[in-house]
């Protein structure tokens, strides 16, 4: 297992940086500047605006007016010293902002795989208990209809049920437990259907499988019977998916927290890109993918405690 | 002009007579007052698209939000009227044509208790001038000095008739730059030292400032002690703060939600006099923009009331010249495109040698069509939608293209090619600054390259004018000659909407999204 684990780490490097690199390049080939922006009509004042030559002395001052290559190696190097360069707009760490917005969107993507987990294994388990049945045409119903909503609709509408409607929850405001429930309900019903759906599918695949039936001759009790030689194995891929969520409650959240004003990363991230702060959007990258990695590593290893059989070299 | 004093007028004998008349009949109404005085909420929550990045006025995302709840003021300001007037300042008067004079008042300081002298304004001001873009360029060639404690002299080697307006600047909040320091400190709520009303409590950068009321103010001590501004960038969301009850004040409305606010009982819309004019640029360095008489067929052809009516739910203005959104131009609203004229239209292209083949929808010249794209950004797409339906009824095919993001034409326009696009821009400001920057041959914003020896001729004028009516006349001299010859085509204003709780009381409505919302006579019911 150490081995494994060793292996997959170091196969993790070319990963982290093919996908770095792609993100370079694309957020590069995007057109128009940083600088540009700053003083375009976005942002710009009436009475004054910004000579040739002072863009471009900020063009320099940011590095801008280096050649592509010059600058990725500059960020590479920087980045293997652990330094994710300057934001462009705000001029603080990108590490320091993305570290403060961090806490918020790590609050969001794990209640909502939270919310995602219990509903999706929940409901999966719920609907292969009689396939074609009743209550398994009602959850292919509901994951039917998850699946259509987009997270945009279904989080306005759950803000003018709640805050308009009822005043129960603020539209606005930190990140605190009391604002958390909407967005994350949100997220995570948008995200159940595949994992609802998989399960479902995996459990009454275990259940027609012979060892399910020798257990049933012996006599076991169904709840062992379900839980040991069952669901154990059927939860299987449900934790694949699970675990590829992770990643994606990152880029994901960025409407959920847009709508619901919740001061993540995700949020922070579309700033960042409408802006051109290529620090911001590389460094994002960064992380994301790290992420990823880690997750599916997480994801993998739990695969081998909970299937004997993966143990085995 | 002679120096301009804010001041209380004295009580006379009515008066006297009125107060104590009223205060035997309140005297009545004592519990119920007390009652209501206690229903006073002394917390201001409003939403906006944006909150600062930074507290330093030198950082390009701080200055106007600051300015807007309170916390920071300038030497002068402008009036909802647009005219200029006293803020930290007593007074301004003229001192020549090349200088110019601020008294200060004597009892305003620094939220941290220093007292603003002479010397503290042009530390603040100096401080600006080195850190930012924007500031340095608004004081370029401007030599500041203090003469006393108590007054500041303006001064170049150029006439500076515009001074007061330039004073009134976002940029150019009077700070303490000892508490800043020599660079760009944003981050630091200690050091945020301003002369405004509220002071900077909390600061949570893109999420949410919190100011309380600031017990040393020189003015008058504000109803409000708090205020909370969040940040609420999704404008549906917004829309339900509004209607929630959430937030008092939000601002950026769009159209689209305004008609909620509209039919809502907690919520009135108000409709802010934008003085921006958005304006369909033209690539008058190719055909067909390179004949004046296209240009104007293109602006006579434009409906600007459907597309008022249909963009912005009829909350917007029409702009039948550059400057008539602009309330300091009323003349501005009876020069130029000042109807839809098809026929007219039609003429001018005919003239131009576009025209219809019989049966035919589009005109063509020599075998060319006519035949050209219109890109948008933001939220300009039914607009340049409306354009091209309208355009197309005059003999013209058009490709809309654009993007919500600005990248993108401002990646085409770099490269010269585009033929239209639709951008919007302030009006209001000093007209000389403003409208050279579009229509001077050298002005940053003149993409179309435009260059008119009599518009170059008319911008020279100002050079001699120090008198604001002069100068308000000469720049609608400007603004005739941009109708006669149309480099860019002006639509209308953006529509300003802001939704403002029934619980708020004495809000009045600004055209400059950050001059001062608060004040000390708004408050709000609890």
């Amino acid at each position: 297992m150490l081995r494994y684990t060793i292996t997959r780490l170091a196969i993790a490097l070319p990963v982290l940086l093919a996908a770095v690199t792609a993100s370079f390049i694309l957020i590069h080939a995007a057109p128009s500047d940083p600088v540009a922006i700053m003083f375009g009509a976005v942002r710009g004042g009436s009475q004054v605006g910004a000579t040739g030559t002072q863009r471009d002395a900020l063009r320099h001052e940011l590095g801008l007016d280096r050649s592509w290559p010059e600058q990725y190696f500059s960020w590479v190097a920087r980045t293997a010293q652990g330094d994710l360069g300057t934001s462009f707009r705000s001029r603080r760490p990108v590490a320091t902002e993305m570290g403060n917005r961090m806490p918020a969107t790590l609050s969001l993507g794990l209640t909502a795989l939270v919310v995602q987990a219990i509903l999706g294994l929940g409901l999966g388990a719920l609907a292969s208990r009689h396939p074609g049945g009743f209550v398994d045409h009602v959850t292919n119903a509901i994951a039917m209809i998850l699946v259509s909503v987009p997270a945009y609709w279904l989080g306005l509408i759950f803000l003018w049920t709640f805050a308009v409607g009822l005043n129960w929850v603020d539209v606005t405001g930190p990140p605190d437990p009391s604002r958390i429930v909407l967005p994350a309900l949100t997220l995570g019903l948008v995200m159940t259907p595949p994992v609802m759906r998989v399960f479902r599918t995996s459990l009454i695949e275990q259940q027609s499988r012979a060892h399910v039936t020798v257990a049933r001759s012996k006599g076991l009790a169904e709840g062992v019977i379900l839980f040991r030689h069952v669901a154990r194995p059927a939860i299987l891929p449900a934790i694949t998916l699970l675990g590829i969520s992770m990643g994606e409650m990152l880029g994901g959240a960025v409407i959920v927290e847009s709508i619901f004003s919740w001061p993540g990363l995700g949020k922070y991230l579309l700033d960042s890109i409408l802006a051109r702060d290529y620090p911001v959007v590389q460094g994002y990258m960064l992380l994301t993918t790290f992420t990823v990695v880690i997750g599916t590593l997480v994801v993998d290893l739990l695969h081998g405690f909970l299937d004997p059989r993966l143990r085995t070299p | 002009m002679p120096p301009l004093i804010t001041s209380r007028p004295a009580l006379g004998r009515r008066d006297l007579m009125r107060t104590v008349g009223t205060a035997a009949i309140a005297s009545q109404f004592l519990p119920s007052m007390a009652l209501a005085q206690s229903a006073i909420s002394d917390e201001l929550r409003i939403a906006n698209e944006e909150t600062p990045y930074g507290l330093d006025p030198v950082h390009e995302y701080s200055a106007g939000y600051l300015r807007s709840i309170g916390v920071a003021e300038g030497l002068l300001r402008l009036t909802p009227q647009g005219d200029v007037d006293v803020d930290i300042a007593a007074w301004f008067a003229n001192a020549g044509p090349n200088a110019w004079r601020v008294g200060l008042r004597p009892d305003v300081r620094f939220q941290g208790g220093k007292p603003v002298t002479a010397k503290e304004v042009v530390a603040s001001l100096e401080r600006t001038r080195a850190l930012s873009t924007y500031g340095a360029n608004l004081l370029k060639g401007i030599s500041i000095d203090a003469e006393g404690d108590l007054v500041v002299r303006f001064s170049a080697n150029r006439a500076i008739p515009a001074l007061p307006q330039i004073l009134t600047d976002e940029w150019l909040m009077i700070h303490n730059a000892e508490s800043f320091g020599a660079k760009d400190n944003s981050f630091d709520v200690g050091a945020a030292d301003y002369t405004g009303a509220f002071k900077v409590a909390t600061f949570n950068p893109r999420v949410q400032v919190v100011a309380e009321r600031n017990p040393k103010y020189w003015g008058e001590t504000p109803r409000i002690a708090r205020i909370v501004l969040n940040e609420v960038s999704d404008p549906d969301a917004r829309s339900l703060a509004a209607l929630s009850g959430e937030a008092h004040i939000v601002r950026s409305i769009t159209a689209e939600s305004s008609a909620r606010i509209q039919r809502s009982r907690t919520s009135r819309l108000y409709t802010i006099p934008s003085t921006d004019c958005a304006a369909a640029y033209l690539n008058i360095a190719k055909e067909p923009f390179s004949d004046v008489r296209v240009r104007q067929a293109l602006a006579w052809s434009l409906d600007r009331d459907e597309i008022v009516n249909v963009s912005y739910n009829g909350l917007a203005r029409t702009a039948p010249s550059w400057l008539g959104t602009n309330v300091a131009y009323p003349e501005a609203r009876r020069v130029g495109y000042t109807r839809l004229d098809l026929t007219r239209a039609a003429r001018l292209l005919d003239e131009a040698g576009w025209t219809l083949a019989s049966g035919g929808k589009v005109r063509a010249r020599n075998g060319k069509p006519l035949k050209f794209s219109l890109i948008w950004w933001g939220g300009g797409k039914p607009t340049a939608e409306l354009m091209q339906a309208q355009w197309a009824k005059m003999g013209a095919q058009v490709e809309v293209l654009g993007s919500p993001d600005y990248g993108l034409l401002d990646s085409l326009r770099s490269a010269g090619n585009w033929d239209v696009f639709v951008e919007g821009w302030g009006t209001d400001g000093d007209p000389e600054s403003v409208l050279s920057r579009h229509v001077a041959a050298d002005g940053d914003l003149n993409y179309m390259k435009y260059n008119d020896a009599v518009m170059t001729d008319l911008l020279k004028g100002f050079e001699t004018l120090t008198d604001a009516e002069d100068r308000r006349v000469q720049a609608l001299h400007i603004n005739q000659r941009h109708a006669d010859t149309v480099p860019f085509i002006p639509i209308s204003s953006r529509a300003r909407l802001n939704a403002v709780s029934t619980k708020v009381h004495g809000y009045v409505p600004h055209f400059q999204w950050w001059q001062y919302e608060v004040h000390s006579d708004l408050w709000v019911s609890s």
